[in-house]
């Protein structure tokens, strides 16, 4: 080879790579834009109105405060709500994992031929939005829903239970319903990557099937269940249409209710963007808690 | 009044209070349901076509109040504020070439920041105004005094909304029209009339016969507003100290025990209602007589006990650097001819200020405000009220409200 042809060579290389580059800058700059624009610049804002002033409704001051995020972290009442709502997520993403994990169990190692029509039921419940299901939870659980109908026709109850709807136990049935079909589809997904010679070698090297879970499929799908915990956990414990729908007298107001009323009926942006970086900060925190438990992965 | 605010992840049908208005208005556009978190508002251009008839309507036509007609109304307020969709003012915007721009705002707070720091002015030429944050707004220099000859309509609404005691107190402030009221509404107690009987006095809800049957609404204001009322210490300017505070709020938390479910909205009111949740919901609204008979319950009546009500008006208001002026004023004149009036009050669910207007309504439109006895009212029953956004030292401010509210829901 000539040097003309090694540098010819040397060039076509480098344009080729600055074509890769170009092609990849460009196929990544929609997604750029719309994150930057949609995400990042909202939440600098966000994170700048934190810490400033409100100088009454609607109106804000920007000089440099700690005071909203002092009275988000000290106030007993946004405690008290932060303990209910992160309570509540915790709660809810624990039992979305129990209950989802037999499940996507079977679809991933037992199911054969119904596999693909299990998985499309479970992708089809999630066809209805969000606050149709909410609602069908009143006709469900309500005075005149179908439990207390079907008690009543059946001459157990006299009256309807009224302790059916409006309450913890409604939000959190409500909540399952929402996020447990996202929690199967996470931990299926981990599970099918799961190679089954795997587990055959457990097997082959003497493992029962207790042990041949506890040590290798449990480790190998803790990435699903992390996933699927975090997933659950931050959209239970950041919601507020639901606490607002289901939750009756008693259980109606979450931590990010008090967001919207800071924004909306307050007028005061600056403390409700305090109390939103201190949710953020609790997920984040939560979420790296959780992500070591992938360390027991290569148990 | 009636909002579109986006809500995740499916827009909801929802009414709410004057100091909620950001979902209420949803009632006008079930149709357009979205997905949205932040709840901020759009963009929508009513654009109105070149037409060739006359308008029919107006006991005053617009070119009567002065100038060219034609331009662009740059509206900043609720969604239906704009009255898109009320046939009698889009016909007339087509006749006349006026096109309407509107920025659908999610609280009133969008209102005060966008006319202060948040480069509202020289861009809208029509807002509204809530009389509870009316002062407020005028403190701010909001508003700009309308010249009232260019809207002689509103020499045809009742007199209360022109002169005399409550104009001057919310909006005919030292001689100056700082708006021009087009809409009005009330709030005391909804009830099945077929389950109960109208509750005479709030403190009837209390009994054990309520227990698990009353809805008590997540509306702020209103319930300052009717508590007050209950202990007999009701302030128009809504300033009360710390002290009364606690008994306005000892009235919510002795209701709470007999309540079946705090309430988020208005029309999800309507809902417990028709599913026969609750018998009773406090505070009311006359328009959820109306929610509820359009789902198939027409047994909800709506009520003001002896202590009385919560009561709203809004009108119309120019902001500063204002431009298209002989629109925008032409549009404020439409909007208050009977017909649009009419029209206006079936499309809001609320009252219209032209009592011409009455008899163009349907009969259930009709009955949801007491027209008859609207100076009584405005006055006596259900004296219209401040939003405390503005409290002196020693007086509950509107953020320890919200407070002491917040924390009463999650008790």
């Amino acid at each position: 080879m000539t040097a003309a042809s090694t540098a010819a060579a040397l060039g076509g290389n480098r344009s080729a790579r600055r074509r890769r580059r170009l092609t990849i800058v460009l196929l990544l700059a929609p997604a750029l834009v719309i994150v930057g624009g949609a995400l990042l610049i909202p939440t600098l804002n966000l994170l700048v109105q934190s810490f400033a002033h409100s100088l009454g409704y609607g109106q804000i001051g920007y000089q440099f405060t700690l005071s909203n995020y002092t009275s988000a972290v000290t106030d007993p009442l946004y405690r008290s709500l932060a303990l209910r709502s992160f309570g509540l997520g915790a709660v809810t993403g624990v039992a979305c994992l129990v209950l989802a994990y037999p499940v996507a169990f079977y679809v991933s190692f037992r199911l054969t031929r119904g596999r693909n029509l299990a998985l499309y039921l479970v992708v089809l419940s999630l066809f209805a939005s969000y606050l149709v299901r909410l609602y069908a939870w009143y006709t469900v659980l309500g005075t005149r829903g179908m439990i207390n109908g079907a008690l009543m026709s059946l001459g157990i109850v006299d009256q309807p239970i009224s302790i059916l709807l409006f309450n913890r136990f409604s939000l959190f049935i409500a909540f399952v319903n929402i996020f447990l079909p996202f929690s199967i589809l996470m931990l299926t997904s981990t599970m099918q990557n799961i190679p089954r010679e795997v587990i055959d070698s457990a097997h082959d090297l003497g493992a029962g099937p207790v042990r041949a879970f506890t040590r290798v499929v449990l480790p190998l799908t803790m990435t699903g269940l992390i996933g699927a915990f975090a997933y659950t956990f931050i959209l239970t414990s950041g919601d507020y249409i639901t606490p607002a729908l289901l939750g009756g007298a008693s259980a109606n107001t979450a931590l990010a209710n008090t967001i919207t009323d800071q924004f909306q009926n307050q007028g005061n942006p600056p403390a409700g963007a305090a109390i939103s970086f201190v949710m953020l900060v609790v997920f984040f925190v939560v979420y790296y808690v959780v992500g070591q438990l992938e360390r027991f992965k290569g148990i | 009044m009636i909002s579109n605010e986006n809500e995740t992840p499916a827009q909801v049908i929802e009414y709410e209070s004057p100091s909620q208005r950001f979902t209420r208005r949803q009632l006008l556009y079930r149709a357009t349901l979205v997905a949205a978190a932040a709840g901020v508002g759009s963009t929508l251009l009513a654009a109105c076509g070149s037409g060739s008839d006359a308008s029919p309507s107006g006991s005053a036509s617009a070119t009567a109040a002065g100038g060219s007609v034609a331009g662009t109304v740059s509206f900043l307020s609720w969604q239906g504020y704009d009255l898109v969709g009320v046939p009698a003012m889009d016909k007339w915007c087509k006749d006349n070439d006026v096109v309407v721009k509107s920025t659908y705002i999610s609280t009133h707070a969008d209102i005060t920041s966008k006319f202060t720091t948040g480069g509202g002015k020289g861009i809208y030429n029509l807002s509204t105004y809530f009389q509870g944050y009316g002062p407020f707004y005028e403190s701010l220099g909001i508003p700009v005094p309308l010249d009232m000859s260019r809207i002689p309509n509103f020499k045809d609404t009742y007199p209360i909304f022109q002169t005399g005691p409550v104009a001057e107190q919310w909006w005919l402030i030292n001689g100056n029209q700082l708006c021009a009221p087009f809409t009005w509404g009330l709030m005391g107690c909804n009830y099945d009339s077929e389950k109960t009987s109208a509750p005479a006095s709030y403190l009837d809800l209390l009994k054990p016969e309520y227990k698990g049957k009353v809805g008590i609404v997540d509306d702020t204001i209103g319930s300052i507003v009717i508590g007050a009322h209950v202990k007999g210490i009701f302030r128009s300017n809504s300033l009360y100290t710390p002290d009364e505070a606690k008994q306005i709020m000892s009235y919510w938390y002795e209701l709470k025990k007999n309540a079946r479910t705090i309430i988020p909205s208005y029309g999800n009111m309507a809902d417990q209602f028709v599913a026969g949740e609750i018998v009773v919901g406090v505070p009311g609204w006359a328009a959820v007589n109306n929610f509820a008979a359009g789902k198939g319950d027409k047994t909800v009546a709506h009520t003001i006990p002896q202590e009385g009500a919560a009561a709203f008006v809004d009108g119309y208001l120019i902001p500063p650097e204002a431009t298209d002026l002989d629109t925008v004023y032409a549009f404020i004149n439409e909007a208050l001819t009977p017909e649009v009036q009419a029209q206006t009050a079936e499309f809001l669910v609320q009252g219209a200020v032209s009592p011409a207007a009455v008899p163009l309504m349907s009969a259930e439109t009709a009955a949801l405000y007491p027209y008859d006895q609207i100076d009584d009212i405005l006055t006596n029953q259900a004296p219209l009220e401040a939003i405390p956004v503005d409290a002196p030292s020693g007086y509950v401010s509107w953020d320890e409200w919200n407070k002491i509210w917040t924390a009463f829901k999650a008790s």
